[in-house]
């Protein structure tokens, strides 16, 4: 788990990764930085929680530092103030147990909305996107991986802070690396003031459009 | 169509890049590029220009009739319209200065190209520039 001053979601997040129907063999704690109790709340957890501090490096150096010391054959990631359902890792781990030519599995993700996003919700409401029940969750939070499909398709891209994901997972089928979407909705997705997307709308625009840019680059010089 | 359109104000986030409109719906997460005169139609779009200011522009960057580029917005502005890149309204003020060196120096029919490869990732996190108006607090600076 990424956490930058992340103590108002923290236990949550953990309490949700601990009580999962197929618990994870360890839960790594990647502090990057946070000037709050981050760290005191991880560690005061104990087993299985470990905890790593870094310098500040941003949303993709911590995953990456994370993916880089877990141990287990499958890696699993999520944000502190998203929340895997109990079964999360149960439907994902028996997908990638019948599924061996699968790299890995996404499911879909329910976006919850926070009573201070109320206007977002109703801005939203008839969104196409939004409308429906699970949007596909092409994110870390909802991803679970093979260690070696990780290391194949090479971590993520430190340097973005808000299109990684979409980076990584654009890479990886570039690559032919197969990820499932499940129709399962097995991830709430909170939105609220401190979501990284929408922090910083102008920055977060950019590095997506940079990101298509590149893309449409690359069609060409395959066509080319 | 209404000849008094403006760049989607909610769902559209994009740019011209190294000549070319880049332009992202992040409602259907389908993505678009422009080149040549459809760039230069696209900045003209986005810095509020009107059909007529557009065509003008296009023509005096490229050297051709206003008439002939006006003829080919048509199915431009329409391809806009129907993946709701644009929608009905007029711009709020004057239009803004354009650079009208963004692209290439040869004429053709300015062209939208769709691309949907993308629109499953981009389903979840994609930015959202219409709600760049809602505070919140940046823990960068805790303001």
């Amino acid at each position: 788990m990424p956490a930058f001053d992340a103590g108002e979601h923290l236990s949550g997040a953990l309490g949700c990764i601990v009580g999962q129907t197929h618990p994870p063999t360890e839960v790594l704690v990647v502090d990057d930085g946070s000037t709050d109790d981050t760290v005191a709340i991880a560690r005061a957890w104990g087993e299985p929680v470990r905890v790593i501090e870094q310098p500040t490096a941003g949303p993709a150096a911590t995953r990456n530092r994370g993916a880089a010391e877990a141990a287990g054959e499958l890696l699993a990631f999520l944000d502190p103030d998203d929340r895997w359902l109990p079964h999360k890792l149960e439907v994902q781990v028996a997908h990638l147990a019948g599924d061996p030519a699968a790299g890995g599995c996404v499911s879909r993700v329910r976006q919850v909305w926070t009573d201070a996003f109320d206007r977002e919700a109703a801005h939203y409401a008839d969104h196409a996107r939004m409308a429906i029940e699970g949007v596909p969750g092409y994110a870390t939070t909802s991803l679970l991986v093979r260690r070696e499909t990780w290391a194949e398709v090479g971590p993520l891209d430190p340097e973005r802070w808000y299109s990684d994901a979409t980076e990584w997972f654009a890479r990886a089928r570039d690559g032919g690396v197969r990820i499932d979407l499940l129709d399962d909705v097995l991830v709430l997705h909170r939105l609220h003031g401190q979501n990284l997307t929408r922090r910083r709308p102008a920055d977060s625009a950019a590095e997506f459009l940079d990101l298509v840019h590149g893309r449409l680059q690359a069609k060409r010089a395959g066509d080319g | 169509m209404s000849d008094d359109i403006v760049v989607n104000p909610t769902d559209v986030s994009a740019k011209v890049l190294d000549g070319e409109a880049v332009i992202i719906n992040l409602s259907t997460g389908v993505y678009f590029s422009a080149s040549g005169a459809g760039a230069v139609a696209w900045a003209l779009l986005q810095a509020g220009h009107d059909r007529a200011g557009i065509a003008d522009g296009v023509a005096e960057r490229f050297g051709v009739p206003a008439d002939q580029v006006d003829a080919d917005l048509g199915p431009f502005l329409a391809d806009l319209q129907t993946h709701e890149l644009v929608v009905p309204g007029r711009p709020d003020g004057p239009p803004a200065e354009v650079d009208l060196e963004v692209a290439g120096s040869a004429y053709a029919a300015p062209l939208l190209e769709v691309y949907t490869d993308m629109s499953d990732l981009l389903a979840l996190d994609p930015p959202m520039p219409g709600l760049a108006d809602i505070p919140w607090r940046d823990p960068d600076t805790g303001s």
